[in-house]
């Protein structure tokens, strides 16, 4: 018979165990349709009421971080009744994420973030790895999208949904860069009077799409990136504003979107926003589901909440970013007027970028050179 | 490496009978070899790792060694460290010798101001010292740039120079604690001698006191060295955005790229495994100091007085010193750091921006991660020390009372984490919980990951003053309750805890401050439930929300310090009858 004491030491141990195992059990699986079936928004309003907790990572300025996952979260609870807490902790990058739920999904651990927020990059990535849930998105989102030649705003596998989009261009400090200063091409960028005062982002935003055959070319591109990156001071991501406003650094081109000056605006921060005359491209951002999500449910209905016509205005008013494939977009209007300047404009998406088979080894070499590995 | 006392027959067959202390102290043994196996395993392999679809190759090795960038890393790194240590015992030494070999007022001062500075986490100075000096935002810069109509600011802390200034800053304090004891051990007879044969001070100095104070001068340089090698705060805040890469930062954009590249988990082990190796190298070199400062032994029996040099009117100039030191490490980056916490948006100090002063980034502040954060703080602060005094104390006593000829793997064992850099023990632990242990213990995400890598890594610490302490208390005590029938554990509690109250003491405040100001594990093994405040304010300056990371750390430190300072201050009065 094993002494008091022991038995003692022995439940305490076994109980430990027996916690940490329950609480690192991803619930994933739940989500994935029953007989077959797509599951509806009721189906998972009443699955994602046994979820408490819907945990995101991304960055910090991402949907305005943590202040704008409670908003969202708070509408979402409202509309369809249920009690989620959010939980948010600032991650890396959109790319960054998706090799993090990657390194995680095949590590068997549970997703570090419940919904992920990707942009066509990090989705082609998902398309090789496979650490998202497919899951029947034009049955589930209850909206219509408008058509778009050549684009589709479903992931190839289902495994992710477009929901908001934004024009590449540069960001730049208004009170520092003003009038005929302000660049309207990708040359102007190398005046010699911004040599070590602007930045580029470490994953070649914009110059990985502008690469692309149907856009300036790899040859044209890459010599030009060789010589940007001597010009450069430094490497920040999207999203880094207060490294412009501080004027640390005095535009950062090429730039991701232009959500954040869409913000600035409306609180009078001084940045401005201007698009190449080169090109331009509307990034695509991506809802998705990770297959170790703890709360796929959830993550389901956060991504179908943001689709509806309150959750598109939410997002506006929050991060600066709505979907133009929907009439009252304020990217479409940005789009069209684009279109109708006569820029060359793609929209960029996973399968776009697929269609180029040099794009992931073109985007290394351009990462590499920006990090000043290559010459 | 201490003595070890030589025990009775019947005492030493009482240690078989104490399973307890023998599995205490193997246990953080075996987890800090499990810990190094997995980082060398994982570094042989590419593809994924650490499952049977990985492939064994020595790519990683050849890859890293081959790669000219990896080169450039390398030489950062050593510029770096070097002007780190360069600039801590620049000002660490004189500051040390004024506070123990002179007339300087004011000394506890002194003591408190040094202390505060071990107590300021490394990223706080980084930020600090990016609003001071940063080539175009920096105020002095742009002070600068208007006084001399200069088109570029002249001082540019984005690079190794500057970086190594500003980790140096970091670590004057503990330069100022390694060598304050040396000098106040010194015995002042040959100096007063080469007085008396007319010798200048200058002749003095050169000559006598920096010879004598060799060894401890360069046990101390070593220990920085270490430290610099693998620092990761500094280079992490103004390193990365500026392309200036260290060996931290480097396996950290290697394990978490910023890119579209996934992790490289073989190629980080294997920079792992390579600073390891230049670790120990480094640690080897420390011991062999340390074993040869007997030939340098300067304090001479009981008649010993060590005689102050009168500093007069000098010591103004001395308290200049000090001042400078206290106004560019704690009081000009506490202020910018405050300044940027309540703008709307980050922008150079001006009256317009003073206008535009408000709480809104208080209010705006995520709130639940910042509690998240304070509790995971608060619990590492409060168990750390704790479980590292346990397994310090079974450790030590194992060493110092056993006859076995195992002390000498404990005592080895104890010793390793001091030559772990903490960024490679980090990797190991995220390998270590990713790949290995999943099935059997689910330790990834959790905070008791970092909980375990920060007692490791406080372990060769912990021991040493241990044994120091242990060896002063006559075995004669532990017999006698020994024979009044009172089993190890009991004599350990009743008779040993008490009288190494003081070092128990002062090695659980220290543990609790550098766990409280940790941030280089935190940052790789961060999760949704296990994030620290360092992390919290990291993930908000590596997302750019420089504001908000302001904020947090004029948050932590204004909830934090006042109970770490209480600890202090609860540790200096139970240390004073003994000292």
């Amino acid at each position: 018979m094993i002494p008091w004491r022991g038995r003692k030491l022995r439940f305490l141990i076994a109980t430990i165990f027996a916690t940490g195992l329950v609480s690192s059990i991803p619930a994933s699986g739940v989500l994935a349709a029953e007989s077959g079936k797509a599951p509806t928004i009721a189906d998972l309003v009443s699955k994602a009421k046994k979820e408490t907790t819907l945990r995101a990572q991304w960055g910090a300025d991402t949907l305005d971080g943590g202040p704008g996952l409670k908003k969202i979260v708070a509408a979402m609870n409202k509309k369809y009744g249920l009690n989620l807490q959010p939980s948010f902790t600032p991650g890396a990058n959109m790319q960054g994420m998706m090799a993090k739920i990657t390194r995680e999904q095949a590590a068997g651990q549970p997703a570090s973030s419940d919904v992920y927020f990707g942009n066509p990059q990090s989705m082609l990535q998902a398309m090789e790895h496979k650490p998202l849930t497919p899951i029947d998105w034009r049955a589930l989102i209850e909206r219509k999208f408008l058509a778009e030649p050549g684009f589709d705003p479903i992931v190839p596998g289902d495994i992710g949904v477009a929901m908001a989009s934004t024009l590449v261009g540069v960001i730049y400090n208004s009170n520092l860069v003003k009038g005929s200063d302000i660049p309207r091409k990708l040359d102007d960028l190398m005046n010699p009077k911004w040599k070590g005062k602007i930045a580029s982002t470490p994953y070649a935003a914009g110059f990985r799409e502008f690469a692309m055959p149907e856009l300036l070319g790899k040859e044209k591109i890459v010599d030009f990136v060789k010589k940007y990156s001597k010009h450069i001071g430094g490497l920040i991501r999207c999203g880094e504003m207060d490294r412009l406003t501080s004027g640390e650094f005095l535009m950062l081109a090429l730039a991701c979107g232009d959500q954040e000056v869409n913000i600035a605006e409306r609180k009078g921060i001084p940045l401005g926003y201007a698009i190449m005359q080169d090109a331009t491209i509307s990034h695509t951002r991506y809802g998705a589901v990770p297959k170790n999500s703890r709360a796929p449910n959830a993550a389901a209905l956060f991504i179908a909440f943001l689709h509806t016509a309150e959750g598109q205005k939410l997002m506006w008013d929050i991060d600066g970013l709505d979907f133009h494939l929907y009439p009252e977009s304020n990217q479409k209007k940005k789009l069209d007027a684009a279109k109708a300047k006569g820029a060359k404009v793609v929209i960029s998406s996973p399968q776009w970028l697929n269609k180029n088979k040099h794009y992931d080894d073109t985007q290394k070499e351009l990462e590499k050179i920006l990090r000043g590995e290559a010459s | 490496m201490e003595a070890v006392l030589r025990m009775p027959r019947q005492f030493a067959i009482r240690l078989r009978t104490s399973p307890l202390l023998l599995s205490l102290a193997l246990a953080p043994m075996l987890v800090i070899l499990v810990m190094v196996v997995a980082l060398v395993w994982i570094s042989f392999q590419t593809g994924v790792v650490g499952t049977p679809k990985a492939t064994y190759t020595l790519k990683n090795y050849t890859d890293i060694l081959g790669d000219p960038f990896v080169l450039k890393v390398v030489w950062n790194t050593l510029i770096f460290t070097l002007a780190t240590t360069f600039t801590a015992l620049a000002l660490g030494l004189p500051i040390a010798w004024l506070t123990e070999r002179t007339t300087l007022p004011g000394k506890g001062l002194v003591y408190t101001i040094m202390t505060l500075g071990l107590l300021i986490p490394g990223i706080y100075t980084a930020m600090g010292w990016t609003f001071i000096a940063h080539v175009r935002i920096g105020f002095l810069n742009r002070w600068l740039m208007d006084v001399f109509a200069l088109e570029q600011g002249p001082i540019n802390i984005a690079t190794p120079v500057g970086m190594g200034l500003v980790q140096g800053l970091n670590l004057t304090a503990l330069a100022f604690i390694l060598t304050a004891q040396m000098f106040r051990a010194m015995n002042p007879s040959l100096e007063e001698a080469a007085k008396i044969h007319g010798m200048s001070f200058v002749g003095t100095v050169r000559r006598i006191t920096l010879p004598l104070a060799f060894p401890a001068i360069l046990a101390a340089m070593i220990y920085m060295l270490t430290i610099g090698l693998a620092t990761f705060d500094v280079p992490a805040i103004i390193g990365l955005g500026n392309r200036i890469y260290m060996l931290s930062t480097y396996v950290y954009l290697k394990a978490n790229p910023p890119d579209s590249g996934l992790p490289q988990h073989g190629v980080t082990a294997a920079l792992g495994t390579v600073m390891i190796l230049l670790a120990l190298l480094l640690t080897w070199w420390y011991s062999q100091v340390l074993r040869q400062g007997h030939r340098y032994e300067v304090v001479t029996g009981k008649g010993y007085r060590p005689a102050l040099l009168d500093l007069g009117r000098w010591s103004v100039l001395a308290w200049g010193l000090i001042a400078l030191y206290f106004l560019a490490t704690k009081l000009i980056p506490l202020l910018l750091i405050a300044y940027a916490a309540f703008t709307p948006y980050l922008a150079p100090p001006s009256w317009e921006m003073l206008g535009k002063l408000s709480l809104a980034g208080f209010y705006n502040l995520n709130w639940d991660l910042f509690w998240r954060g304070l509790y995971n703080t608060v619990l590492l602060v409060i168990t750390v020390p704790l479980i590292t005094l346990l397994l310090a104390f079974s450790i030590s006593w194992l060493i110092v009372r056993s006859r076995s000829r195992m002390r000498y793997v404990l005592e080895f064992g104890a010793f390793l984490p001091h030559a772990l850099p903490e960024v490679i023990m980090a990797i190991g632990a995220l390998l270590l919980a990713l790949f290995v242990l999943p099935k059997f213990i689910p330790l990834y995400g959790s905070v008791w990951l970092i909980a375990i890598v920060y007692v490791i890594s406080r372990l060769a610490f912990a021991t040493r003053a241990l044994n120091s302490s242990l060896l002063q208390i006559h075995k004669e005590l532990e017999e006698a309750a020994y024979t009044a029938g009172l089993s190890p554990v009991r004599t350990s509690w009743r008779i040993l805890v008490p009288l190494l109250r003081p070092t128990l003491m002062s090695v659980w405040i220290w543990s609790a401050i550098l766990v409280y100001r940790e941030l280089t594990v935190a940052v790789f093994l961060i999760s949704q439930e296990s994030v620290t405040l360092p992390a919290v304010i990291w993930s908000y300056w590596f997302s750019g929300a420089i504001n908000e990371a302001a904020a947090v750390t004029l948050l932590m430190t204004v909830v934090l310090t006042p109970l770490i300072l209480v600890f202090w201050w609860f540790g200096r009065r139970q240390l004073m009858p003994e000292s």
